[in-house]
C-alpha cells in the first residue's frame, strides 16, 4: 500500500519523530510504501507534497494536536491514533488500516 | 559639663534588647550620668539600664536624645555618638528575614493525599525526623513561690545568686562560637547586670518579700512593659527576661513545674507552643532536624539562633502541638513553609534527595567564597563588596568579597553635632584596612549635598540640591573636614590596602585639586614621622557624564576608576529614580545607557586604568554577562548578593559575553534587551548535550517522582538549569498531557522551559524497573531526561533530539543502553548514537 502519514505531538520534542520512526520501520517491514512528514519543535519536515497525497491511498494522522495545513488531506480516507499508539504498537495500527 | 545628643532611631523594629544592652555597655563605661529621653512620649530611662532602656519602647524613628551629665560627660557623648552612628544601624543584621519567598507545593504532591500543614518560613531547609513534643518551661505564679520554697538552697543574698548565675553564663559564652549564640547570652548577662532590675529585687527584698518571690515579680514587672511594646520584636524579649528569672530560680533549688530538657533519641523535628533561647542552646543540635512553633515572632532570640544554627523553623503554625503526633515521622520543608505528617515513601525519598543536593550547594558555595572568581575561560573578574560601616566587612568577606569596591564614608558623619574627629576615623579606616589585609578597601570621601544634610556643613537652600552643591564640590570650602579625613585615610594606609576615592567629579580640575592636597597632606605627615603607603592608589567615581569624555586626561591622574551606576543613569537619562510616574525610563538596561558604559569602559582600559563598578547594576546578576563583556575589572556587589555573583562568573564564556553584549548594544529597547539576554545564556556556545555528570548509570530510585528528581537535580548541580524547581514543574507538565513512556522500559520525560540555561540531555539506569504510568503496566528501567531552552527553535539541538527519539525506537539500541554498566559506557553509546548524524 501506498500511504502518507503526519505525526505531531504537543511538545514536539520526542515522540513526534518516535512515531515516525516507527511508522516508517514498520511499514517497511511490512512492504509498505510510506512518507511521513513530522511537525514537531523543528517545524514540518519532510513535507508531504499535492502529489505525495493525491497517489497515497491512506493518510494516517498519528497525533496529539491539531494538524497544520490540514486542507491538504482534503477528501482522502484518514486513519487517526494516538501518539502513544504508533510508538508502541504501530503493527495493530497499520492492521487498523484493513478495516 | 552636660552634653546632648539627638538621633533618629534607625532599626526597623525599634531600640530592643539587643541594640539596648549595647548602648548600655557604651554608657557604663563611664561614670556619668547618662539618660535616653524618647522625645515623643517625654519619657526617660537611665541609659545604663538595658530593661529601663527597652521598657521606653522606642520604634523605628523615633528620635532620642541622651544627656551625659557629670565630669567624663563629653568622652561619654563623643563614645555613645560613635556608637550611634557605627554600631547601631547594624543591629538588626540578622533579624530581617532574607530572601525566604513561598512557593507553592511540588507538583507531583498535589495528586497524593498528604497531611501537611503549613506556617511561616523562619530559616531554610529541609528536615526529616520523628516527631517530639516540647514545651517550654512554664513561668510560675508569684503566689506560688510565696508559700515558702527555695529555702534549703546554700545562697543566702542576691549577690551571691547573682554571681553565681553570671558565672554559668559566661561559662555558656566562653562554649558557644556562633556570634547568634553568643549575642544571646551577652544579652541575657546584660540583664543580669541591669541596675533598673537589681534596684527592683532589692526594694522588693527591703519590704520582707523573699527572694524567689521578688525576683519572680521583678522579672514579671519588665516582661509584662515589653510585652506591652508595640514593637513585635522588644514583645519577644519577654522570653528572655523569664529565662534569666528561671536560673535564677534554679539556682536557689526552686522547682519550677515543666519538664526539663528534650533528650534527642535520634533525627528529630520538634513541634512546641514555643521555646526558649535557652533550651534550643541546650538541645543536641545534631539530632535537631527541625523546629516547628505555634507561636514565635520570626524575630524571637530562638529563632535567631535557629536561622544561626541553620535548622530549618517553621513558626505561626496553628495547632502544631495537636495535628502531628509524638513519635510520627515528619518532614519540614522551610523553603515551601509545610511541614508533612507521616509522609508516604516517595515524599520522604523526593526530600532525602532534596535535602542532599542542598547540602553539596551550601558546600560549594563555602568552597567559593574563599576562591577568585574567573570565567569558564579563565578571565578573572574581582568581585567585592559594598559597605557603609566597618562591621559589614569581615561578614562580607565570609560571603565570599575579595575587598570592599566602596566604603561609603558619610554614614560616619550623619546625625552628629560636628565632623568626626581625625582619630575617630583613623580608628575604622585601620580597622578595615587590617581586617581586609591583604585584600584592598576602596575607601569614598565624604560625599554629602543639599539631599544628605549635615547639620554642621551648613549648606545652602537649593532648588535641586542633586544637581548642586555635593560631592567633591565642597571640599575647598570645608578644609578642614576634608583634611582630617583625608589624614586618617593616609595614616591608616600604613595597616593594609586602601584606595582613596573621590565622589562626583566632574573637571579636571577636581581632581588636580585633590591629587595637591593630598600629596601636601602626604608631605605634612611624613616630616611628623607618619609612616604612609607608598602604594596607596587614587581614583575616582564615575557618576558625573562629564568625566567619561576626559578619560584620557583622567587616566594621567588617577589609578582607578569605579562606575556609579546609580547617579550616572540619572545624569544620563534625566530622570529621578525613584519617580514613580516615569519608572521605565530609569532602567540600566536602556541600550544608549549600555553604550555609554561600553564607552566609559573601552576609554579607560585603553589608557591602562582599572575600571570597576559599583553602582546596584553590579549585584543585578541578570546583568553579569553584559558586565563580563564590557570587560570590567571588578564588580563591587551589595553583600548578600555575593555568593549568587560568584556561582554565576564560572558559567560565563567571557567570548562569548562579548558576542551578547554586541547583541544588546543593537537593540533599541529595554525589552529587547532583556529579551535577548533571556534567550543568551552567556555560555561557550558548544556546552555539550550530554556529560558524564548528568548520567545516573545505577540509580536507587524506587519512584517515578525520585527518578525525576534526581534528574532536575543532576541538571541544577551541573547548572544547566537556574532553577530546578520549575524546571521539575515544567517536566511534570508534560507528564500530564499524556505519560512519556515508550515501550520497552524506556521512558523520555522531556520540556522546553525558560529555567533551562543550555539545552541538556539526563540519564538514569535503574537499579530495578519502577512503575511510571497508570495507564501502561510495564515498568521502567530507563529514562533519559530531555532539556530544551525556550527560546530555542530549529537549532542544531533539536535535530540531536529527533535523532535520539528516532534511534531508541531500535532494540539493538535498547539493549546495549540497558546492559550498559558504567556513565562513562551508557555517555559512549549515546555519542555514538547522536554523532551519525549529518549536518
Amino acid at each position: 500500500m501506498k500511504i502518507v502519514a503526519v505525526t505531531a505531538c504537543p511538545t514536539g520534542i520526542a515522540h513526534t519523530y518516535m512515531a515516525a520512526e516507527q511508522l516508517e520501520k514498520t511499514a517497511k517491514a511490512l512492504g509498505h510504501d510510506i512518507k511521513v512528514e513530522t511537525q514537531g519543535a523543528m517545524g514540518i519536515e519532510n513535507e508531504l507534497s499535492e502529489s505525495d497525497i493525491d497517489s497515497a491511498e491512506i493518510v494516517i494522522f498519528a497525533v496529539g494536536i491539531d494538524v497544520e495545513q490540514r486542507e491538504r488531506f482534503d477528501g482522502k480516507k484518514i486513519v487517526s491514533v494516538e501518539v502513544q499508539q504508533a510508538i508502541k504498537d504501530p503493527k495493530q495500527v497499520f492492521e487498523g488500516l484493513k478495516n | 559639663m552636660s552634653s546632648a545628643l539627638t538621633f533618629r532611631c534607625p532599626l526597623p523594629f525599634g531600640l530592643h534588647a539587643r541594640p539596648a544592652s549595647q548602648l548600655a555597655e557604651v554608657a557604663q563605661q563611664y561614670s556619668a550620668q547618662i539618660t535616653l529621653t524618647r522625645t515623643k512620649t517625654e519619657t526617660t530611662a537611665d541609659a545604663k539600664s538595658v530593661l529601663a532602656i527597652v521598657s521606653l519602647d522606642v520604634c523605628h524613628n523615633d528620635e532620642c536624645l541622651i544627656l551625659a551629665v557629670g565630669k567624663d560627660a563629653e568622652d561619654a557623648q563623643e563614645a555613645l555618638g560613635r556608637f550611634v552612628q557605627n554600631s547601631l544601624p547594624h543591629c538588626d543584621e540578622d533579624v530581617t528575614l532574607g530572601e525566604h519567598t513561598r512557593r507553592p507545593l511540588p507538583r507531583m504532591f498535589r495528586g497524593l493525599a498528604l497531611d501537611w500543614i503549613s506556617g511561616t518560613p523562619a530559616s531554610h531547609g529541609v528536615g526529616i525526623g520523628c516527631v517530639v513534643h516540647a514545651q517550654r518551661r512554664s513561668w510560675p505564679s508569684p503566689d506560688r513561690i510565696a508559700l515558702g520554697e527555695g529555702t534549703e538552697s546554700s545562697i543566702q543574698t542576691l549577690e551571691q545568686l547573682l554571681n553565681r548565675v553570671r558565672n554559668v553564663l559566661a561559662g555558656e559564652l566562653s562554649e558557644q562560637t556562633g556570634s547568634a549564640a553568643r549575642g544571646i547570652l551577652e544579652a541575657h548577662l546584660a540583664i543580669l547586670g541591669d541596675p533598673g532590675f537589681i534596684a527592683r529585687i532589692e526594694s522588693l527584698l527591703n519590704n520582707s518579700v523573699t527572694l524567689p518571690a521578688a525576683i519572680v515579680n521583678a522579672c514579671d514587672t519588665f516582661a509584662d512593659a515589653l510585652r506591652s511594646a508595640q514593637s513585635p520584636y522588644v514583645r519577644e524579649r519577654a522570653i528572655d527576661v523569664e529565662d534569666v528569672g528561671l536560673r535564677l530560680l534554679e539556682h536557689l533549688g526552686v522547682v519550677v513545674d515543666s519538664p526539663g530538657n528534650i533528650a534527642l533519641d535520634g533525627p528529630s523535628v520538634l513541634v512546641a507552643d514555643n521555646w526558649s533561647p535557652r533550651q534550643l542552646l541546650a538541645a543536641d543540635r545534631s539530632k535537631l532536624e527541625g523546629l516547628i512553633l505555634q507561636h514565635g515572632g520570626s524575630t524571637s532570640h530562638t529563632i535567631i539562633l535557629a536561622r544561626s544554627f541553620s535548622i530549618p523553623t517553621l513558626v505561626s503554625v496553628s495547632n502544631a502541638v495537636l495535628r502531628m503526633t509524638e513519635g510520627s515521622q515528619a518532614i519540614i520543608d522551610a523553603q515551601h513553609g509545610l511541614a508533612i505528617c507521616d509522609p508516604p515513601g516517595e515524599v520522604r525519598a523526593y526530600y532525602e534527595r532534596e535535602r542532599n543536593k542542598q547540602a553539596i550547594i551550601n558546600r560549594r558555595r563555602s568552597n567559593r567564597a574563599g576562591k577568585p572568581a574567573r570565567t569558564n575561560d579563565g578571565v578573572r573578574v574581582e568581585i567585592a563588596a559594598n559597605i557603609a560601616s566597618a562591621d559589614e566587612l569581615i561578614p562580607a568577606i565570609e560571603r565570599g568579597a575579595e575587598g570592599a569596591g566602596l566604603f561609603r564614608t558619610e554614614m560616619l558623619f550623619f546625625g552628629r553635632q560636628k565632623a568626626p574627629s581625625e582619630e575617630t576615623q583613623y580608628e575604622i579606616y585601620s580597622r578595615v584596612a587590617k581586617e581586609a589585609r591583604p585584600k584592598p578597601v576602596i575607601i569614598r570621601t565624604l560625599d554629602a549635598g543639599g539631599d544628605k544634610p549635615i547639620t554642621y556643613l551648613n549648606f545652602p537652600d537649593e532648588a535641586n540640591p542633586f544637581l548642586g552643591y555635593r560631592g567633591t564640590r565642597i571640599y575647598q570650602a570645608h578644609l578642614d573636614i576634608i583634611d582630617s579625613q583625608l589624614r586618617a585615610v593616609l595614616r591608616a594606609s600604613a595597616h593594609g590596602d586602601l584606595w582613596i576615592m573621590a565622589p562626583m567629579v566632574s573637571t579636571l580640575d577636581e581632581i588636580e585639586w585633590l591629587k595637591n592636597r593630598l600629596a601636601m597632606l602626604q608631605r605634612q605627615l611624613r616630616d611628623k614621622g607618619h609612616s604612609i603607603n607608598t602604594q596607596l592608589k587614587f581614583g575616582i567615581m564615575v557618576e558625573v557624564p562629564s568625566i567619561a569624555y576626559l578619560a584620557p586626561e583622567v587616566s594621567r591622574l588617577v589609578d582607578f576608576v569605579s562606575i556609579g551606576t546609580n547617579d550616572l543613569l540619572q545624569y544620563f537619562i534625566a530622570t529621578d529614580r525613584g519617580h514613580p510616574e516615569i519608572q521605565e525610563l530609569s532602567s540600566p538596561y536602556q541600550p544608549a545607557f549600555l553604550r555609554f558604559l561600553r564607552h566609559i569602559v573601552d576609554a579607560f582600559r585603553l589608557a591602562g586604568i582599572w575600571v570597576g563598578m559599583c553602582g546596584e547594576f553590579a549585584s543585578d546578576v541578570r546583568a553579569t554577562p553584559l558586565l563580563v563583556g564590557l570587560g570590567l575589572n571588578e564588580l563591587s556587589v551589595s553583600p548578600p548578593n555575593i555568593p549568587v555573583i560568584k556561582s554565576e562568573i564560572p558559567q560565563l564564556d567571557s567570548g562569548h559575553c562579548r558576542t551578547v553584549l554586541e547583541k544588546c548594544l543593537n537593540c533599541g529597547t529595554v525589552e529587547k534587551v532583556q529579551a535577548t539576554l533571556a534567550s543568551e545564556s552567556g555560555y561557550a556556545a558548544t556546552r555539550p548535550l550530554l556529560a558524564i555528570d548528568t548520567i545516573v548509570a545505577r540509580s536507587t530510585a524506587k519512584h517515578k517522582e525520585e527518578a525525576i528528581k534526581e534528574l532536575v537535580d543532576k541538571l541544577e548541580l551541573a547548572d544547566r538549569t537556574r532553577d530546578g524547581f520549575h524546571l521539575e514543574e515544567a517536566i511534570w507538565q508534560r507528564e500530564d498531557t499524556y505519560s512519556t513512556y515508550m515501550g520497552h522500559g524506556f521512558a523520555v520525560p522531556h520540556c522546553k522551559s525558560d529555567a533551562v540555561r543550555t539545552n541538556s540531555i539526563a540519564v538514569t539506569r535503574l537499579a530495578s524497573p519502577i512503575a511510571w504510568s497508570k495507564s501502561d503496566n510495564e515498568p521502567v528501567q530507563f529514562v533519559i531526561m530531555l532539556a530544551m531552552r525556550a527560546s530555542d527553535e530549529a537549532g542544531m539541538h533539536m535535530r540531536i533530539f529527533s535523532r535520539l527519539a528516532r534511534r531508541l525506537m531500535h532494540e539493538d539500541v535498547r539493549n546495549n543502553l540497558i546492559s550498559a554498566e558504567t556513565a562513562e559506557k551508557i555517555h559512549e553509546i549515546l555519542t555514538r548514537e547522536l554523532a551519525t548524524i549529518n549536518e
